[in-house]
C-alpha cells in the first residue's frame, strides 16, 4: 500500500498484519518482480537533508529489496524509467526462450549527470538518456540502446 | 518491451521492441508507415490478442488527434488500424472485456461537420464524432505469443 510522505506499507497475510516498509528513505516509485514475491525495485528522489557538507543535488536513486522490504541495497542513480527483465509469461514458456535472469534490470538513465536531475523528461525527450540493462544490479552493466529515453515493458 | 529512443533533436521519438524469446534484449525499431515513423510520442494501447494496438501522435502534440497502428504477431511491423482516433487526457481507446478482439474507439469522422478541428474546445462541440466498434481482424487467431 502506498502511503503519504514516501511511506509505505505492506502485508504478506492478506491484511492480518501490516507493516511499515523499511526503506530508510521517501519511497516514491515501487515496482514488486513478476516472479519473486519478496523481490522489489523501489526509487525514491534525494533530499537537500542529505547533503550536509556540498551543494543539494536532487536525483532519483533505485533499491532493491529481496525479503519484502526489510533490507535495501542501493542499485543506480540518475534513473527515469526501470523494469524487471523477466517475465511471467517468458517463465511459463521458458523451452522456447532464452532463459532470463531473475535478476535482470532495465534501467534509462543519464550515466554522466552531476547535478539536479531534470524532472521533466517527459515533455522533452534526451539524447543524454540511455538505456541499460543489468543481471547483477549494477554491479555490471550494458548500454542496450543510444538515446533509450523510456520503456514500457509488454508481458 | 518498447523502448522510446530520442530523436537528435530532443523533440521527436523512434520506437524500438523486443520480446520476450531474446530475453528483451534483441532491440529493432519497429516498421511503421512513412509519416509515423517519427513521432512525438507514442501509447502502448493493449498487447492481449498476440498484436499491439499502438497509438501515434502523428498529427503533432497540439492536435485532437492521432492514429491507431496494429501489429503483426512479433510487435515489430504495424500497419495503420484506424486514422484520427480522438484523445484527451487519454486516449479514446476501449477493450472490451467480455468480447475477445472487440475495441471501441472514438473517432472524428471527416465526412461529418467541418473538416478542419483545430483544437479540442471544437471537438467537444462536435458531438458527433463516430463511436466505432471494430472487430480485429486477427481476433480469431489463436492465441500464440504474447510479447
Amino acid at each position: 500500500m502506498i502511503g503519504t510522505n514516501g511511506i509505505n506499507w505492506v502485508s504478506s497475510d492478506c491484511g492480518g498484519n501490516i507493516r511499515a516498509l523499511n526503506a530508510g528513505k521517501k519511497v516514491q516509485e515501487f515496482m514488486f518482480h513478476p516472479t519473486q514475491k519478496t523481490w522489489a525495485l523501489a526509487a525514491s528522489w534525494t533530499s537537500c537533508a542529505e547533503f550536509k557538507d556540498e551543494p543539494c543535488k536532487i536525483f532519483k536513486e533505485l533499491f532493491v529489496t529481496k525479503n519484502m522490504g526489510e533490507e535495501w541495497t542501493y542499485i543506480t542513480n540518475y534513473v527515469y524509467d526501470f523494469e524487471w527483465g523477466q517475465s511471467k509469461f517468458a517463465v511459463d514458456n521458458a523451452k522456447k526462450a532464452l532463459k532470463i535472469p531473475d535478476e535482470r534490470i532495465f534501467v534509462t538513465k543519464d550515466a554522466y549527470a552531476t547535478g539536479h536531475q531534470s524532472a521533466t523528461k517527459n515533455s522533452t525527450w534526451s539524447t543524454k538518456i540511455d538505456l541499460f540493462m543489468s543481471d547483477d544490479f549494477f554491479k555490471t552493466n550494458q548500454l542496450l540502446i543510444t538515446s533509450g529515453n523510456t520503456l514500457v515493458k509488454t508481458p | 518491451m518498447f523502448v522510446a529512443v530520442s530523436h537528435s533533436d530532443e523533440k521527436r521519438i523512434t520506437i524500438y521492441s523486443s520480446n520476450y524469446l531474446s530475453g528483451f534484449l534483441k532491440l529493432k525499431q519497429v516498421r511503421l508507415p512513412k509519416d509515423a515513423m517519427l513521432s512525438n510520442t507514442f501509447t502502448l494501447m493493449d498487447t492481449s490478442e498476440s498484436q499491439v494496438f499502438l497509438f501515434i501522435e502523428n498529427y503533432g502534440i497540439e492536435s485532437p488527434f492521432g492514429n491507431l497502428y496494429i501489429s503483426d504477431e512479433k510487435g515489430t511491423t504495424f500497419t495503420l488500424s484506424m486514422s484520427k482516433v480522438i484523445k484527451g487526457t487519454a486516449v479514446d481507446f476501449e477493450k472490451i472485456s467480455a468480447l475477445d478482439g472487440t475495441f471501441m474507439i472514438n473517432r472524428y469522422n471527416n465526412d461529418v461537420g467541418n473538416s478542419k478541428l483545430k483544437s479540442k474546445q471544437q471537438v467537444k462541440e462536435f458531438d458527433e464524432s463516430d463511436l466505432i466498434s471494430y472487430e480485429s481482424k486477427k481476433s480469431k487467431l489463436q492465441r500464440p505469443e504474447t510479447l
